[in-house]
Parts: structure tokens; sequence; C-alpha cells
């Protein structure tokens, strides 16, 4: 599913290329739950981008579905990103002006999706997740795992073959964690592919490899 | 207080220059602009209430023969006041000379179109002008000597001392000394002197029993004690037991005042000629009251939109804010001293505003001449007392924005506003912030509306259908110049390869001329007084006129010396079913019926008029085709020398006459056109910081939704959506408002446009379009900008 090919990234200081990843070369197929672990600033989250295609690479080749991503025009790259990809973030970043209903339905909505269908679709998911009685509440008027489990809805409303989360459950206490790492068990079990970062050697447990990183280097 | 409040200001205002530059120059252009309409309309509306005991001063105005009142009248009437009215102190005559050229050297150049009023001993008994240099001869000016204004000395003599030299007047080179130089005020008068001269005694004349004149303008002084009821009855009196027996007594008192023999007087206060009277022959222009009036309400709105961008601008803020004031509340601080602290922050801005605005104002004032050719406000020089007064007006700007920040502020519960923040600020307070901005656009959208509207009936005014055609008709007024050799004038002009036809008359329409007879068809019981037009064969073809019916006036018919051709108002006024044939006063015959022409202000409805055969005109009135117009009216020029006797012609286009009745309405089209701008700048800078602020207030979740598959139209649509909504709504709200003022405007003109829907579209597109423009243009680099940034977690 996932190629990466002699991924480099670097900023420049000074007039010095300073490597945030280097040399990585990656394969995942579909259906795996894939962990990554790593100290901080070991590369973890602008790898995610890049595999998100929010973030492009300096330098190698990105092939997503036999697909050269490194070779698409931005606007077939945000095409395939919609189809394919969900997020789920540390921070939640849900939109504290919309209700959890309207939270969810957004993904949709830049789908082109038509309103009845969309209404089908985030009925099952709440329904799915258990929070129907809390569609209508804001975000902030939910605690932090009530909140993730808003996040990783939205994620998956659009049924996407990759979910890509980064510390999902970093703001999280112990409890809350293993029920949000539980979902993805499950969720893989269905055949969505995992991609997580974590800091936690039990959290990468429930995956089913995982890829060490150090200074932007994959440590084998 | 440690820091101080306004080191405290000053840090906030580096720490984010772009709000603070913004709610500056917007604070400083609204402080300018409303000042300089303030004193624009304190300087309009005290017209005249320089002059010390103005409400003791009146003009004595008269009519006869129901003309329709003059400024100006008898030239003895002064006497008679003098001599036996108890209530008057002073009474002073004063003669508008013509435009005349004034030389310092007899062989100098000479300064051209000056224009002397000829005064009597008490005229500065009467007006109080100050003195600049020189003094005022208590017995009034003697022969020879003369007063100029403190420009007209400067124009002539530079920095040199002018008292005791010599000026030079009209072509005559008549010597006159300079007694005294009278200081050039910022006030404005409906006297408008240049020039004073000693009024000679040929001008009021002996008394000839003659009370159909109006030649002098009579002002008088009342007594301490005296009133203008008093002066009423004693002009009552005058004209039963002085004026009606002149008439011969054929009539009763009644009758008489009844008939248009009867002569009427009009008391008019000084302080009301300037937007009051609308008299003939007025020493100037009047004032418009309706275009002080706007502007001052627009100068009232300037100064709000500005305010209110500012408060928009302090609490949107309030999320930065909040936390600040929060902090400080858990230590301690009570509200008063944290409101007197917001209250100062904003005097000090509206400080610093003010020392922005005085370079604005001169700004604007420039501006707005190089936009409108005309100063707003006259000479401005503005003097300590204006300093003083902007003073005061931005300390109180600077209150009346710091107030509502200083209550909503430091209303924050000090643990919520430390721990957040953009919730608690979110609903309520963006409920007044989205009320305040509807309003600017309200104002903005009112404004563009009416600019609109005053433009399309200007523009209307232009191109009506005038019954005749302006283009290429000149009028040559100066005959008298000629004597017996004006025929011979004319076939020299004539002869001009450009000029189409030439008409001796003593009228040109929409010019100062009046011209009045009485007729009276026998079916008429009295007399009815009709503008006519003494006017020779060719008026109708050289005016293009339009003859409808019967025939035009043919100069080799000795007949036609009594014949009358008139308008179809007039047909219709004296009742005539079958006008061509018709005999009026007795004599006279109708011989034709032209269609009705403009000849006066668009305002009033085109009355009757008469054509009057007469072959000795005043004037030439001349059509010529084809381009050159300088080329041709210097060889004009050149050719009439030899018949003036050196003088220039005084030529006046129709075209000019036309424009200068529309000129009301398009200064008040272009001031309200130039302050409209100014008000979309200040609404627009108010957008901008509010833009800022939502932009950075939504940075996340502008990257949320990019994330989420958002692309960038989706990204500015859900930025400017709201703005937009909140312009619509204005625009909405505005439109019915200021669509009822524009109609009670145009109820004044007999021939008005109406206001279609398309300028409503028009209006609402302009100001949706500006507010859509700006919110997207700010919006665009945040939209562009990759989520991640704005996502990574700190
Ligand atoms: N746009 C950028 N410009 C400069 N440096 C960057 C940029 N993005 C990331 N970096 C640097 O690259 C390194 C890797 O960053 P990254 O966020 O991927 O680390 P991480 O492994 O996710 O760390 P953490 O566990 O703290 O989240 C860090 O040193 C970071 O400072
Ligand atoms: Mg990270």
């Amino acid at each position: 599913m996932i190629e990466l090919k002699r991924i480099s990234k670097w900023v420049m200081v000074g007039n010095k290329p300073n490597f945030i990843l280097k040399d990585i070369n990656l394969g995942i197929k579909e259906g795996e739950f894939v962990s990554i672990m790593g100290p901080s600033g070991s590369g973890k989250s602008s790898l995610l981008n890049i595999i998100g295609m929010l973030d492009d690479a300096s330098e190698g080749e990105y092939f997503f579905l036999n697909q050269a991503v490194h070779g698409l025009k931005e606007k077939h790259r945000s095409q395939l990103y919609k189809q394919y990809i969900g997020f789920v973030f540390q921070a939640y970043h849900l939109i504290d002006e919309l209700t959890v209903y309207e939270n969810i339905e957004t993904p949709l909505i830049y789908q082109n999706i038509k309103s009845s269908e969309r209404q089908a679709m985030v009925a099952d998911i709440l329904d799915r997740f258990q929070i129907v009685g809390k569609k209508d509440l804001f975000p902030t008027q939910l605690s932090g795992g009530q909140q993730q489990l808003v996040g990783i809805a939205r994620a998956l409303i659009a049924k996407p073959k990759l979910l890509l989360a980064d510390e999902p459950t970093g703001n999280l206490n112990s409890r809350q964690g293993e029920e949000i790492m539980d979902l993805f068990k499950e969720l893989n079990k269905e055949g969505v592919t995992i991609i997580q970062v974590t800091h936690s050697e039990k959290n990468a447990g429930y995956g089913t490899r995982i890829i060490n990183l150090l200074d932007g280097r994959v440590e084998l | 207080m440690h820091p101080s409040s306004f080191t405290f200001a000053w840090r906030n205002i580096r720490k984010y220059p772009a709000f603070s530059l913004i709610n500056l120059g917007g604070l400083a252009i609204g402080i300018a602009a409303s000042f300089v309409l303030l004193v624009y309309s304190q300087r309009e509306m005290s017209c005249d209430r320089q002059f010390r005991d103005h409400d003791r001063i009146a003009r004595i105005g008269t009519d006869f023969f129901n003309m329709g009142g003059f400024a100006p009248s008898q030239p003895f009437l002064r006497e008679f006041l003098r001599a036996s009215c108890k209530d008057v102190q002073y009474a002073t005559a004063l003669m508008s000379g013509d435009l005349m050229s004034v030389r310092t050297q007899q062989q100098d150049r000479a300064y051209t179109a000056i224009r002397a009023y000829y005064i009597d001993s008490v005229f500065f008994k009467v007006f109080s002008y100050p003195v600049a240099s020189g003094a005022v001869p208590q017995a009034g000016l003697a022969p020879g000597q003369t007063i100029l204004m403190e420009d007209e000395a400067r124009k002539f003599f530079g920095s040199q001392d002018p008292i005791g030299r010599t000026i030079y007047v009209a072509k005559e080179n008549q010597p006159y000394q300079i007694v005294a130089v009278l200081k050039s005020s910022f006030q404005k008068s409906h006297l408008d002197p240049r020039l004073f001269l000693p009024l000679p005694a040929t001008a009021i004349g002996k008394f000839d029993g003659n009370w159909s004149s109006a030649s002098l303008y009579n002002y008088v002084k009342l007594t301490p004690q005296g009133s203008m009821a008093g002066l009423q009855r004693w002009l009552d009196r005058l004209r039963e037991k002085v004026i009606y027996p002149t008439s011969g007594a054929i009539m009763s008192f009644a009758q008489w005042q009844a008939s248009p023999k009867n002569v009427k007087f009009t008391i008019q206060p000084l302080a009301d000629i300037y937007f009051h009277s609308n008299l003939n022959f007025e020493l100037s222009p009047g004032g418009n009251l309706t275009q002080v009036k706007l502007l001052g309400a627009i100068g009232l709105f300037l100064i709000l939109l500005a305010i209110i961008n500012y408060v928009n601008l302090v609490t949107a803020r309030s999320s930065v804010r909040s936390r600040e004031i929060g902090i400080k509340k858990t230590f301690g601080a009570s509200r008063v001293r944290l409101g007197r602290q917001m209250l100062l922050e904003s005097l000090f801005f509206s400080l610093l505003a003010m020392g922005l605005a005085v370079v604005l104002i001169r700004g604007i004032l420039f501006a707005y001449k190089w936009a409108t050719g005309i100063p707003l406000t006259g000479p401005m020089s503005l003097t300590p007392m204006h300093y003083l007064w902007l003073l005061v007006f931005s300390l109180v700007v600077g209150m009346l924005a710091g107030v509502y920040p200083a209550i909503y502020l430091t209303a924050f519960k000090p643990i919520l506003s430390i721990r957040s923040l953009a919730m608690q600020s979110g609903k309520g307070n963006g409920r007044v912030r989205n009320v305040l901005v509807i309003f600017q656009f309200m104002v903005a959208a009112g404004l563009v509306f009416s600019s609109f509207v005053i433009y399309a009936q200007w523009q209307f005014m232009q191109n009506k259908d005038k019954g005749l055609s302006t283009q290429g008709v000149l009028t040559i007024n100066n005959l008298y110049t000629m004597g017996k050799r004006t025929a011979a004038f004319r076939q020299v002009v004539e002869q001009q390869a450009q000029v189409v036809s030439t008409s001796l008359c003593e009228r040109a329409p929409a010019s100062n001329d009046i011209v009045m007879y009485t007729y009276k068809t026998p079916a008429m019981s009295r007399p009815m007084t009709i503008p006519s037009f003494p006017v020779d064969a060719r008026y109708i073809q050289t005016l293009g006129l339009h003859l409808t019916s019967g025939r035009n006036f043919d100069k080799d018919l000795v007949s036609d010396t009594n014949s009358l051709i008139l308008n179809e108002s007039a047909v219709a006024a004296l009742g005539l079913f079958n006008p061509v044939g018709s005999t009026i006063n007795g004599s006279e015959r109708v011989i034709g019926v032209v269609k009705d022409f403009n000849y006066a202000s668009f305002r009033q409805k085109i009355g009757p008029v008469v054509l009057r055969y007469s072959q000795t005109g005043c004037m030439l009135a001349v059509k010529i085709s084809g381009g050159h117009v300088n080329a041709f009216l210097d060889q004009l020029n050149a050719k009439a020398k030899e018949f003036t006797g050196g003088e220039p012609l005084e030529i006046n286009w129709l075209d000019d006459n036309f424009a200068k009745l529309a000129e009301k309405e398009k200064l008040l089209g272009e001031a309200i056109t130039f302050f409209t701008a100014l008000a979309i700048l200040l609404a627009t800078l108010g957008l901008i910081g509010l833009t800022l602020f939502t932009i950075e207030r939504r940075t996340r979740e502008i990257g949320i939704r990019k994330v989420l598959g958002a692309n960038v139209d989706q990204i500015l649509r859900l930025v400017s959506r709201d703005f937009i909504r909140l312009a619509v709504i204005a625009a909405l709200v505005a439109f019915p408002i200021s669509w009822w003022l524009m109609n009670r405007w145009l109820e004044d003109f007999a021939y008005r446009i109406h206001v279609g829907v398309g300028t409503f579209f028009l209006a609402g597109a302009v100001i949706v379009m500006i507010a859509w423009s700006v919110v997207s243009l700010l919006t665009i680099r945040a939209a562009m900008a990759n989520p991640i940034h704005s996502l990574r977690t700190e």
C-alpha cells in the first residue's frame, strides 16, 4: 500500500541542510497496524505528515496504492488523501464552534457528498461509537477521551483505507488510552490500515509492527 | 502605577502593530474628517453672526408688480428710515458695483474682475468689520478714499504697507487712496467685500415718487429698544400713508394691496439671509441647508464609525486581554482600577490619533479641493481656538471609545478569563460586535446609495430635454458699449463663417435677467404678471425653440410690434383654447405657440412665458457651429475692439447658465461622494482589523478544515461568509431608510428621477464587493498556508 524509497527531508539552516528525515525506505502493506516510536525530535511527526501527503519530502519517491505521489499535482494529491486517508491528532483538533455532529460531518462536506447520505453516514458512526447522546454538544463540553472519540469518528467517517494517528492517546489518562487502543485494534481487524505514533511501549504492543526512528533514520 | 498606564498602552501598541496601526489610523481619519465637517457646519451655520449685535441687523427687500421679490430696494428708502423710523438706529445703503479692473500703477497690468461695494458713512456702524491697519474714517469714506480687504491688499502690494497708497479703478483709472485695510476673516458672510468705495450721491438721487425701483441694498440696525415688529409696523404705515397715495388713489387701499401695482417689503434678519433668502439679485449665492445638514450628519457618522472600529478591535482582542486582566484581578486589582486603565488607554490612543489628525485635516481639505475644485471651508486657517476644540473633541471621542471596553473587559471572572477565553468572549460579545459591524456597513451602504441618487438626479438635470438647444449658444452682454453701432457689429458677427444665426434680445434662459409684463384676456377680471422675453425674429431659430403652432415674428410686418408668442404653459394659464389669433391687453395679438422650455431652476415647474417682439435688445445671442471655440472668440474679440472702445466682450455660454442652475446639486453630489469614500475607508479599516483578528483566531480551524479536505475556495468562503452576511443585512436595513430620505430630497424637484431597483442592487453590490474583496485578500494567505504549521502541537 505504501512504498517509501530513499525519502529524505531537510530544512536549510543558514546555508547548511539540516536533516529531519534521512534516507527512509519503508513498505507498509494493507491491513498492517504500525507503531512509529522514537525519542522526541526524531522525526516521527514529519514522517507521518509525508505519508499523509500534508507535506512533501525533499528527496525520494513515495508510492501510495501504486501511484507516484511525488509526481502528482496538488489537486490530485488532495483528491487521493481525501478519499483514502483519515487523521487523528494528539490535540484532537475539533472545531470549537461546531457541534459533535457537525464536526464529524465536515469531511463529507468537502467530499461533496449529498446531505441525505451524510446524515445516514454520521448517524451510523455516532451509533457505532455510542455517542448519539452527545451529538449536539460542543467539543468543550466533552472530556478528553470523548473528544478523541469524536476525532476518530471524524477520521473514519469517509471510510478511509488508512488511518494516521499522531500520539492519539498523548493527552488522555491510561484508562481512556486503553479504550482508544482497543478501538484501533477492532478497526484494524475490520481492515483499516493504521499507522500511529506513540511513546508508549504498551500502546505499541497493540500493533503488528514497530518502526523505531532515531535522528531521522529508521533503526533496524 | 507600575508600569504607568501609558507605558502599558505603548507596549500594547508595539506588541500588536497591525491592529494598533489600523486602530490608530481609523481613529485619526475619523477625528480629522468629522472635525473638518464640524468646522464646516459651524462656519456655515454661524454665517453673518460674527457681526456685533447681528440680531439687531436686518435687510429690507422689496417687491412690486409681483416680480418675485428683490434683495435690493428703493434707493431713497434710507432717507425715509432715517427721518421717521424710531426703531432704527442706523440705516445704510449699499451698492454692488460691476466687475472691474484695478491697477496699482496707471500703466500697470490690471487685476481684473473685482467687485466693489459702494458704501455710505454708517456702513461700518452697522457691520463691525475688524480693522487690520489704518483707520476707518468716522465720517465715512470721503470722495477718493477706499478701504481694502486684507487679501486684496496682499494681492496688490505684497508685504508692503498699503495705507496711503493709491489704486486706479476701472477703465477710467479713477484714483483712490487707501485709508484702511480690514481683516480677512475665517467667518462666513453673505457680504463678500473685496474693496469699498464711497457711495456717490447720485446713486440715491432725488426722491421722484417712483417706488418701483430696486437698486441699493438697504440694511438697518435697530436701536437697543427697537424691534423687527416695530420696523414692520413702520413699513406698513409707509405703504399706506406714503406709497399708496402715489398711485393716484383710483382704488381703495385694500384693492391696491391686491393689485400688481402694490409695493411690498420684506424684513430679513441678518442671520437668516444666507440660508433662507432666495430673492432676485442676491449679493452672493445663498447657502445650501440640505448640504450642511447632510454633511453634518455624515460627520457624526464618520466619528461613530471610528469609535466603533476602536471598540470592535479592542473587544475582539479581548481573548488576549482577558488573560492579562484576569491575572491582575486575581492579584487584587479592583474593577474600577482596571476600568480606569482601559479608559486611560483609549484616551492615550485618541491623543495619538489627534496628533495624526492634525496632519490629516490639511490632507483632507487639500484632497477635497483637488477632487471637487472648490474648497470646503473657504480659506481654512486653523486658529489656536480650533486646536483647543480639536483637543476637547479628541478627548471626548477617547472617552466614548473607552467606555464599553472598560465595562466589558473588566467584567470577566478572573478564573474563567485565565483559563479561556475564546469560548466566553465568543458569544455575547460577538453579537455586539456584529451589530456594530452591521451599523458600519449600513452607514456605508446608505451613503453609497445616496450619492448614486444625487448623481443620477444631477445627470438627469444635465441631460433633460430643455425644449431648447444650448449647444454652441452664447450671449454677448455688453452691447451698451457700442451705442448706435450695435447693428454694424451684428453684421460683422454674422459674417463669421462659424456663426449660424444671431438674435437681439433682452433675456437669456437660465440667467439673472428679469423682464415681467402683465397680461389680461377679455375673459379675465384681473391682469396676470408673466415672465417675458423681448426678442427679435431670429430668437426661436438661434435658441432652437420649437414652434408648435402659428408662426414666428416677421421683421417685415409692421403689425408684429404688437405680436406675442406664448409658451404652452402661458396658453393654459391664460385659459386660451384657440391661442393663435386671440387678443390680449386689448391690442396685442397671439401669433404663435412654442413648446415649454426651461429658463429657470429645475426645482420648479416650467411656468408661463411670453415672447414679445422687440428690435432693440441689450444682448446678442449667437449660435455657432463646429469646434475651435477659443480661436473663434479671439477673432471675435479682436473684431469687437473697434466697436466697444477697447473693452473685451462680456460673453456667457448658455451651457454655463444651465450648469450654474444645477451647481448646488453638483456640489452636494461631490461633497457626499467625497465623504462617502472616507466612510467606506473607515468601514474597510474596521473590516481589515476584524478580519485579521478572525484569521488569527481561526488559524487552527482553517488548518483542521484543510486537513479534512477543504480547498482554498472553501476556506475563503468560510471566512468571508459571515462578513458578507452582515453586509447584506446592513444593506437591507440601510436602503429603506436612505430611500425614504432621498425621496424627500427629490420631492423638491419638479423634474426628477425615480429611484429604481437597479440603484439598490448597484449600491448593494458595491458594498458586498468591498467586503468580499477585503476579506478574501486578507484570508488568502492563511487559506494557502500548509496546515501542519498551524496544527503542530506545542
Ligand atoms: N518546518 C520545520 N522547520 C524546521 N525544523 C523542523 C520543521 N519541522 C520539524 N522540524 C524539526 O525536525 C525535527 C523532527 O520534528 P518532529 O516534529 O517530526 O519530531 P517528533 O519525532 O514528532 O517529536 P515529538 O515526539 O516531540 O513529537 C525536530 O528537531 C524539529 O525541530
Ligand atoms: Mg511529533
